[in-house]
């Protein structure tokens, strides 16, 4: 595996996020940590290890949800991108493994998820692992190329864990902002906790507006949405 | 001796792992044969005969040619075969280099190639990790090397997928791979490319230009095989027949 680089500056970031489709914020999010351990016992009291759970709509439910408008990195880089929209939000109890998938492919726009662990993860207990530059269009990861991926067992002879990709490995409180464009899974995962948010920005054609409305719509309709 | 033992369906895994990620590795494949290899390039062949643009990389062109050791482990390892695998065609032997290699190597790749399809093999003379020289991939980016722009981002940090290696481990390269290597350490590469079969105009001029272009193909009387290819080619007369297994066996005919 690839353990990606994290200590790198700002305008970096953005561009490692445009050009590789992620970047990292250590620490980002760490004076946050405690107003965010109490929404996930707000809005997630059970207790359970063993089961994967989610609350949607979490800003909506629970205002303090809105505090990473206060982590200072991921606001420059949202900043710099122009994706300054909160779509929606979320607070997930993972466990176990996330297969390897995108969530969803959008030619147009802009689609980022900003997210928040409470655990300390790594390559062995579900850290997010992505693959650089599938999040462009046109890169070739796309159609025949994702469903061999997805069939990895199979057609590769390659568990989940074994497909060639960047390791996100992250302490409580860094922010990871991904592309959701961007293949990606977690393997090996104990249970943590995952706050999450969605960004866009306003679209800047007729291409990206539907493509916009075909996101949102995904995102509060369909119920299709995956996490890790 | 990868082939020997495998089941056509692990042949279609590997042909699978690298049409898609762009590299596949053989652990041990050349491990039989290595110190020969090497051990021939230090007493026979100096290191340094030609020197490239980047002065801290050095070459011996033609090293097949020249390396009865390396012409062994190619046949005895059935390097043919496995590229014919890989590649799921007929094949013929290109090329090959002996390098020298002291600090970093550039992020590179995606060459000009579109339609011709190539596999080339490397070999290293000592185990390599990801900060000590091993080769750094982008995997997947050889299906569409123009979408990742790389040439002005800081090369340390261009998060890529380290393909660590052992002792006669060889690794099959798609050479239009983004591919790069972050380490100071001296270490010596063996490389040997093969095409398949090209199918079109377009792909055969393809690989004439590029035996052409590339240097370690140029001037060498015991190239005669792929430089007869070249010159078919862009005379627009080839008639070459490729063959798979027999490295460097490729015949030709109704040359100009």
């Amino acid at each position: 595996m690839t353990t990606a680089a994290t200590a790198t500056p700002a305008r970096q970031r953005t561009r490692q996020l445009e050009r590789f489709g992620f970047c990292v914020l250590p620490g980002d999010a760490t004076p946050l940590l405690l107003t965010l351990d109490e929404v996930f016992r707000t809005l997630l009291p059970d207790p359970s290890p063993v089961r994967r759970s989610t609350c949607f709509h979490a800003v909506e439910r629970d205002e303090r949800m809105a505090v990473i408008g206060r982590a200072p990195a991921l606001r420059e880089v949202l900043t710099a991108a122009q994706a300054v929209s909160m779509v929606s939000s979320d607070v997930n109890r993972l466990v176990g493994d996330s297969y390897w998938h995108s969530d969803g492919f959008y030619d147009h726009g802009l689609y980022l998820r900003a997210v928040v662990y409470g655990e300390r993860l790594h390559a062995g207990n579900g850290a997010l692992r992505v693959i650089p530059g599938s999040h462009l269009p046109g890169s070739g990861w796309q159609g025949a190329a994702v469903r061999t991926l997805m069939r990895h067992d199979s057609e590769l002879g390659l568990a989940g864990e074994e497909i060639p990709a960047t390791v996100i490995d992250c302490e409580p409180g860094d922010v990871i902002v991904f592309n959701t464009n961007i293949l990606h899974s977690a393997w090996g995962g104990a249970a943590r906790r995952q706050w999450a948010w969605n960004f866009t920005r306003p679209p800047r054609s007729e291409p990206e507006r539907r493509a916009t409305a075909r996101y949102i719509l995904n995102r509060f309709v369909s119920g299709s949405v995956r996490f890790s | 001796m990868a082939e020997a033992n495998e089941s056509a369906e692990e042949v279609t895994r590997r042909r699978a792992r690298y049409e898609l990620f762009g590299f596949e590795v053989f652990p041990g494949l050349l491990g039989d044969f290595a110190g020969d290899v090497f051990r021939e390039i230090e007493e026979g062949s100096p290191v340094g005969n030609r020197l490239s643009k980047n002065t801290e990389h050095r070459s011996i062109v033609d090293h097949p040619g020249a390396s009865p050791a390396l012409t062994r482990a190619v046949s005895a390892s059935g390097l043919a075969d496995i590229a014919a695998g890989l590649l799921d065609s007929s094949v013929l032997c290109l090329f090959g280099e002996a390098s020298e290699y002291r600090g970093d190597i550039s992020w590179h790749g995606g060459t000009l190639l579109r339609s011709a399809r190539l596999v080339t093999f490397v070999l290293h003379d000592r185990p390599l990790g990801a900060r000590d020289g091993a080769v750094l991939v982008l995997p997947g980016s050889h299906r569409s090397p123009g979408s990742y722009r790389i040439d002005d981002f800081p090369e340390a940090e261009v998060p890529g997928w380290a393909i660590e290696t052992g002792p006669g481990d060889v690794i099959a390269l798609e050479p239009r791979l983004q591919r790069a290597a972050i380490g100071g350490r001296v270490r010596r590469q063996v490389a040997v490319t093969f095409a398949a079969e090209p199918v079109g105009p377009a792909a055969k001029r393809e690989i004439a230009e590029f035996i052409v272009a590339d240097r370690t193909a140029v001037g060498s009387g015991s190239l005669g095989a792929p430089y007869a290819v070249a010159r078919a080619a862009l005379s627009g007369n080839a008639a070459v027949v490729f063959r798979s297994g027999g490295a460097r066996q490729a015949s030709e005919a109704a040359m100009e």
